[in-house]
C-alpha cells in the first residue's frame, strides 16, 4: 500500500521585510507631504498685499493645504494597511516554518515506511501486521496535515486580497478627501504633543505604557507626523523606533537630494544629508542579515538625529532586536566618533556579537553601537591621533554623554519584552569615561560594565563606584599609552581602572607592539579577530566571567614615560637594521630632535597641569 | 609632571612620523575580494539546493568591513553573504544538510551545532547560522593588512552584487 506524501505549503510570495520597506517608503513620502501641508497652512499672502489678487492667493494656499492634507490622510491609511499586512506576513511566515518542519518530518516517516515495506519479508506475518499498523497511523495524519497546509495557502491568498482592498480604498482624490474628513482620523499633532510631554518628563516606562494604548492608525499617523520624536523616544518598542527612524532617514535623503541638485543645501543640510546617507549605507550593509529565529531583518536604527552636535550627528544601531534578545550590549566608542563612524563600529559589534552568540547556548544576542554624544572630534580640531587627546582632556563631554547614554539604556529597559535582558555596557577610550559618568552621575541600569583602553573613569575611584556589585571588567593593553594617562599622578580624566587598587576584574589583553609608531594601533586593538580581549568581552556579554589577570601596581608595568622612551629607542634600533646610514649617533640625534620638538609642543600643551 | 608631559608628546610625534599603521601592505585586496565572491557564488547555491531553498534575501552582497576598531582599524576583510529566507525542509535538518553540502564541495567543517556550522577552504571562512527563521550564510576573506587609506577606500565602496540566481 502506498502512502501519500504531504505537499509543503507554497512559498510566501511577499516576505515581511518587503512589506516593511514599502511601509517605510509610504511614511517617508507622508512625512514630506505633511511638512509641506503644515508650511502651506501657516502661510498667507505677504503683509501689505491687498486686493483681489491677494484674496485669490490666500484661497489657493488654503486649497493646496487641503489637498495636501487629503494626501497625508490617504498615505496614513496606506501605511496602516501595509503595517497590518507586515504583521500578517510575519504570522504566516512563522506558521509556514512550523508547517514545513512538520511536513518534512512526516514525509521522512513515509520514506522510512516505504523503505521498510520494500525490505520486509512478505512471509513474516508479525512484521506485516506491524507495517499495517504504521500505515494506518500515518494515513490518519495525512489528511489533517494536508488540510492545515491548504488552510495556510488560503490564508496567504486572503492576506494578499485584504491589502489590495485596503490600498485601493485610498487611491483616488475623492477617497483621500474622505479619509481626511473621517471623524475617526487620528489627530497626529495632538498625539505628538502628548508624546513630547511624556518624553520631556523623562519617564520611558510611561511612554511605553502610553504607546501600548495607541491604535495602529494612531501610531502610523504619529510616525508620519513626527518620526524623529517617535524614533528617538526611549520606551517605544525598538521595532517601531526603527520604522520611524528609517522614515526620517528616507525623507531626509529624498528632500535634501533634491535641494542638493538645485545647489540649495546649507552647510548644516549637507551634514544632515551625509549622515542620512551614511546611516542608509550601513543599514543596507545588513540587508542580507536576518534573525535566524524570527526571519526579520536584524538591523535596528534606534537613534537618528542627523542634526545633532552641530552636524556631527547622533545615531545608534543594533544588530538583533534589543527588546527580545537575552543578552544585550551597547558600545560607546570614543574620540572622533560621530554619526558617520557608525559602519566601522558596527563591524566591531558584529564580531563581538557572533562570538558571544557562540558562547551563550540558546540565548540570543543584540549588539548596539551608540554614538549619540558629542565625542571630541574634528570640530574640536581632533584627528584620529591621541595627541589630540591632550588638547581635549576634560570631562565635560563625557559628563553630558553619560547622561544621554543612561537615558538611552533606561529607555531600552522600558521597552524590553519578556524577562529582563542581561545588559552589558562597553566603553572604549573616551567612551569609557562617558560610560563611567553615566554610572556615577546617573542611574545606569546595566548588569555588567566593560571598560577598554580607558584613560580614566571620571569621579570613580573604585569599581564599586561604578557598579554596586563590582561587575566592572577592564581591558588595558600594556603598550596602549592612553590607558596610562589615568595612572598615579596623572588622571586628567580620572582613575585608571586597570590599577589593582581600583578593584575591577582585569582581563587579559594582547600587549601590542612595542614600536612607537604602533602605539596608536595598540589603542585600537581590542576588537581584533581572535584576540584575547575580544574573547573576554564576548564572555561578559554572554553572562560568563572571563579569566582575570592581576591589576597594575607600581613596578609591574611600564609607566607612560618609560613606554615612550623605551618604544622610541626600540623603533630607532629597527632603523639601524633597515638603513646602513643609521648609526647609534643618528639614533641619539633623532631622539634629541624629537625631544626638542616635544619641548616646543609642551609650551602650548598644558592639559595635565 | 613637566617631564611626563614632554615624554607624552615625544611619543605622539614619533607615532605621527610612523603613520601609525602597518609598514607595507602585502595583500592585493581586489584579487582577494574576487576569490571570496567566486567561492560564495559557488557554495551558496549548493547549500540552497541542499535545504531546498525557496527564497533568498537578495541576489547576495559583498563588501569590505574593517578589522580591529575605529578610529584606527588594523585591516579589512571582504564579506560575501546572503540569507536563505524560506526552504522546503525543516530547520532541524539544516546542520546535517549544510555540513554534507560543504564537505562535498571540499570545505573542511570545523564547528557544527544545532544552530551553527563553520567551515574553511583555501584561507576562506564560511559561517552558516540558522534557526526556524532562516539561514545566514557568509564567506569571509580573513583580515588583510592594509594601509589606513586603503581601508577607507575599500570600505567606502558600494556593496557588490553577487548575482545569485533565485530559486
Amino acid at each position: 500500500m502506498t502512502l501519500t506524501r504531504v505537499t509543503p505549503p507554497d512559498a510566501l510570495r511577499t516576505m515581511p521585510e518587503s512589506a516593511s520597506t514599502v511601509a517605510n517608503g509610504i511614511r517617508a513620502v507622508g512625512e514630506s507631504v505633511s511638512d509641506s501641508q503644515e508650511a502651506m497652512a501657516s502661510r498667507g499672502a505677504p503683509a501689505g498685499w491687498k486686493g483681489s489678487a491677494s484674496d485669490a492667493a490666500e484661497n489657493q494656499f488654503t486649497q493646496i493645504s487641503g489637498d495636501l492634507d487629503s494626501a497625508v490622510a490617504a498615505l496614513g491609511q496606506a501605511a496602516t494597511a501595509m503595517d497590518a499586512f507586515d504583521d500578517t506576513l510575519q504570522k504566516l511566515f512563522s506558521r509556514r516554518e512550523t508547517l514545513v518542519e512538520e511536513v518534512s518530518a512526516f514525509n521522512r516517516k513515509v520514506d522510512a515506511y516505504d523503505a521498510d515495506v520494500a525490505a520486509s519479508d512478505q512471509e513474516d506475518a508479525e512484521a506485516q501486521e506491524a507495517l499495517k499498523a504504521r500505515y494506518a497511523e500515518l494515513e490518519s495524519q495525512v489528511a489533517a496535515l494536508q488540510g492545515r497546509v491548504d488552510s495556510w495557502n488560503a490564508d496567504q491568498d486572503a492576506a494578499d486580497a485584504a491589502v489590495i482592498r485596503a490600498l485601493q480604498a485610498v487611491d483616488t482624490v475623492a477617497e483621500g478627501d474622505k479619509a481626511a474628513a473621517d471623524p475617526d482620523r487620528p489627530d497626529a499633532a495632538a498625539l505628538a504633543d502628548r508624546l513630547q510631554d511624556k518624553v520631556d518628563a523623562g519617564d520611558p516606562e510611561a511612554v511605553a505604557a502610553w504607546w501600548a494604548t495607541l491604535s495602529e492608525a494612531q501610531k502610523q499617523a504619529l510616525m508620519i507626523h513626527s518620526p524623529e520624536l517617535v524614533g528617538n523616544a526611549g520606551g517605544i518598542p525598538s521595532a517601531d523606533r526603527d520604522e520611524a527612524n528609517r522614515t526620517s532617514m528616507l525623507s531626509d535623503i529624498d528632500n535634501l537630494t533634491e535641494r542638493e541638485k538645485d545647489g540649495q543645501l546649507t552647510d548644516r543640510e549637507e551634514d544632515r544629508l551625509e549622515n542620512a546617507r551614511d546611516a542608509q549605507k550601513t543599514l543596507d550593509g545588513y540587508k542580507d542579515r536576518i534573525n535566524p529565529d524570527t526571519g526579520e531583518n536584524d538591523a535596528f536604527l534606534l537613534i537618528f538625529r542627523p542634526d545633532a552636535f552641530e552636524g556631527d550627528g547622533g545615531v545608534a544601531m543594533s544588530l538583533g532586536n534589543p527588546d527580545t534578545a537575552d543578552d544585550v550590549t551597547s558600545f560607546v566608542p570614543g574620540l572622533t566618533s560621530e554619526a558617520t563612524s557608525l559602519g566601522g563600529n558596527m563591524d566591531s559589534m558584529e564580531r563581538l556579537m557572533q562570538l558571544a552568540d557562540e558562547k551563550n547556548g540558546d540565548r540570543s544576542v543584540a549588539a548596539i553601537t551608540w554614538i549619540d554624544y558629542d565625542a571630541p572630534s574634528s570640530a574640536d580640531g581632533m584627528t584620529d591621533n591621541p595627541l589630540d587627546f591632550l588638547q581635549v582632556a576634560t570631562q565635560d563631554k563625557a559628563t553630558d554623554g553619560g547622561e544621554r547614554f543612561a537615558d538611552f539604556v533606561t529607555g531600552l529597559r522600558a521597552s524590553d519584552q519578556g524577562s529582563q535582558a542581561h545588559f552589558t555596557a562597553i566603553g572604549h577610550s573616551y567612551g569609557s569615561t562617558t560610560v563611567s559618568h553615566a554610572a556615577t552621575d546617573q542611574v545606569l541600569p546595566v548588569d555588567d560594565m566593560v571598560l577598554i583602553g580607558s584613560p580614566g573613569t571620571g569621579s570613580a575611584d573604585h569599581a564599586t563606584d561604578l557598579m554596586a556589585d563590582g561587575n566592572v571588567y577592564v581591558g588595558s593593553a600594556d603598550y596602549d599609552p592612553v590607558t596610562l594617562l589615568g595612572g598615579p599622578g596623572l588622571g586628567a580624566l580620572g582613575h585608571d581602572p586597570s590599577q589593582a587598587d581600583f578593584g575591577a576584574h582585569r582581563f587579559e589583553v594582547d600587549p601590542g607592539s612595542y614600536r612607537v609608531q604602533d602605539l596608536l594601533d595598540n589603542h585600537s586593538s581590542y576588537f581584533n579577530q581572535d584576540s584575547t580581549s575580544l574573547d573576554a568581552m564576548a564572555d561578559v556579554v554572554a553572562g560568563a566571567r572571563p579569566d582575570e589577570v592581576d591589576g597594575r601596581t607600581l613596578g609591574s608595568y611600564q609607566t607612560l614615560d618609560t613606554l615612550a622612551t623605551g618604544s622610541s629607542l626600540v623603533s630607532g634600533g629597527e632603523k639601524v637594521w633597515e638603513g646602513a646610514e643609521w648609526t647609534g649617533d643618528k639614533i641619539s640625534d633623532g631622539a634629541g630632535w624629537a625631544w626638542d620638538r616635544a619641548e616646543d609642543a609642551g609650551s602650548w600643551l598644558n592639559p595635565l597641569d | 609632571m613637566g617631564r611626563m608631559k614632554v615624554v607624552v608628546v615625544v611619543m605622539m610625534i614619533l607615532s605621527l612620523s610612523g603613520c601609525g599603521g602597518s609598514d607595507e601592505p602585502d595583500a592585493r585586496p581586489d584579487e582577494r575580494a574576487e576569490v571570496t565572491r567566486a567561492a560564495a557564488a559557488e557554495v551558496f547555491p549548493l547549500i540552497g539546493k541542499a535545504v531546498e531553498a525557496l527564497s533568498y534575501s537578495s541576489t547576495g552582497g559583498g563588501a569590505w568591513s574593517i578589522c580591529g576598531m575605529e578610529p584606527s582599524p588594523s585591516g579589512a576583510e571582504y564579506v560575501a553573504e546572503v540569507a536563505v529566507t524560506q526552504t522546503n525542509v525543516g530547520s532541524s535538518q539544516y546542520p546535517q544538510l549544510i555540513e554534507s553540502a560543504l564537505t562535498s564541495a571540499g570545505w573542511k567543517v570545523g564547528t557544527s551545532s544545532s544552530e551553527l556550522v563553520k567551515a574553511a577552504k583555501d584561507g576562506l571562512d564560511l559561517r552558516a547560522r540558522f534557526g526556524a527563521g532562516g539561514i545566514n550564510l557568509s564567506v569571509t576573506s580573513g583580515c588583510l593588512d592594509l594601509s589606513k587609506d586603503t581601508i577607507r577606500e575599500l570600505t567606502d565602496k558600494p556593496r557588490d552584487d553577487l548575482g545569485l540566481s533565485l530559486p
